[in-house]
């Protein structure tokens, strides 16, 4: 009793009522996943970005025992999916990645606004991305890549896409 | 295999270690109000019980989910109501808690932190404080011993109290609102200083957040350096002259609406 299940990119995993570690700990350190990155430790850079029930939030602040009973996507699960694999083309056709550190948290976040279908101003996107840090600076052609992964959803009204 | 006299000790450390990191999950608000009182720490999103950027949290931990409500319940907020959600629910109605919300972290942590857990850490830099107190909200709070209680919001930011849980929190009547702050830098970050201010029929009341440790009320009342609190990331003088600023700003915007 009280122990749990987590599911991981499609493969239930077990856990107990005393994992009080973060939940990309546990990604990274129990199941070796270790495309789940992770920066700052604080929810500010974005690196460990997963989809928890869908939703794009930091693994790094989730306590693995609030995961329980929930779906989590890594990038890797992200990829295997045709909007992922969209975004990545596009990450990929602009080089919008240098050391390539952050952008399992950009492209997982990207994917999301993509499946999610609101259309965004360039102002928009910028703060939906405001989660995610780039220590190499590369913002200018991951911001292109967001936006042509987007495609029609992107580019409003309030400046150049 | 059994264990020795001497596993004695080594087997209630583990016991110790075991409980103060162990998670519970109540199944009623009493069981959760049962568990607080005996020490449990309560967690709503759960962002500052994980950060780095904050002290440890003492365990054991009490989740929340399912016991305190999510969401509109009549006029009121669900406690576990998420930011990201509150700024759906606020957004045109009640401008300055929607600028606020959007002022907060970043999407990804909006999408864990709730109002309640927001309010319960009560942040220095908390940029929801000063529109709550502008817009008049209550807190709806549960104690140890099961009692609810109804608290104007600011009473219960600044008191003593003792060990509760925030289950709802009525935002007020929606108005005309603005809010403006300064984090130090573009993008997220704690507020320096901020300033939220509500139309109303007896004209604007101005709240100021982040500058001292309680949110201030501006309307009617001077300014000096004593009011704000003085850190590393920000002079009292400074603060002053910030806030100088955002109440010239805020003012302007609300005087915009039509009858302002």
């Amino acid at each position: 009793m009280g122990e749990g299940w987590v599911d991981v990119d499609g493969i239930r995993r077990a856990v107990g009522v005393s994992d009080a570690k973060p939940l990309a700990r546990w990604l990274r350190d129990d199941l070796a996943a270790t495309q789940v990155k992770v920066g700052c430790g604080e929810g500010a850079c974005g690196a460990c970005t997963v989809l928890l029930d869908g939703v794009p939030v930091p693994s790094c602040l989730v306590p693995l025992a609030r995961a329980r009973g929930r779906q989590v996507s890594t990038i890797r699960a992200v990829l295997e999916s045709e909007r992922g694999g969209r975004v990545a083309e596009a990450f990929a056709a602009r080089s919008a990645l240098q050391c390539g550190f952050c952008t399992p948290g950009f492209v997982v976040t990207v994917t999301y606004l993509l499946g999610r279908g609101l259309p965004l101003t360039p102002g928009e996107l910028l703060a939906e991305l405001s989660g995610h840090l780039c220590r190499c600076t590369g913002y200018q052609q991951i911001l292109l890549a967001a936006a042509d992964a987007l495609g029609d959803l992107a580019g409003g009204p309030d400046g150049a896409g | 295999m059994t264990g020795s006299a001497a596993d004695g000790p080594l087997l209630a450390t583990l016991a110790r270690t075991a409980e103060a990191t162990r998670w519970h999950r109540p199944g009623s608000l009493t069981e959760a109000a049962a568990l607080m009182a005996r020490g449990a720490t309560p967690v709503g999103g759960g962002t500052l019980v994980m950060s780095e950027a904050f002290d440890d949290v003492p365990g054991p931990y009490l989740d929340l989910r399912g016991v305190i409500p999510n969401g509109w319940h009549g006029d009121r907020v669900g406690a576990m109501t998420t930011l990201s959600a509150l700024l759906q629910m606020t957004e045109g109605r009640w401008p300055a808690i929607a600028e606020a919300v959007r002022a907060t972290a970043n999407p990804g942590v909006r999408r864990l932190a709730t109002i309640g857990g927001t309010i319960a850490a009560r942040l220095a830099g908390c940029d929801l404080a000063a529109p709550l107190a502008a817009y008049g909200a209550l807190v709806i709070s549960v104690g140890a011993d099961g009692a609810a209680c109804e608290t104007p919001f600011i009473e219960f930011w600044c008191g003593a109290r003792g060990p509760c849980l925030i289950t709802e929190v009525v935002l007020g009547p929606p108005r005309p609102g603005a809010y403006r702050r300064y984090g130090g830098r573009c993008g997220p970050a704690p507020a320096l200083a901020g300033v939220a201010g509500v139309a109303g029929a007896g004209g604007i009341e101005l709240w100021a957040g982040a500058v001292a440790d309680r949110p201030l009320r501006l309307t009617g009342r001077p300014l000096a350096d004593g009011d704000m609190r003085e850190d590393l990331r920000c002079s009292a003088r400074h603060r002053l002259r910030l806030v100088r600023a955002f109440i010239a700003e805020v003012t302007s915007v609300l005087l915009e609406y039509p009858g302002g």
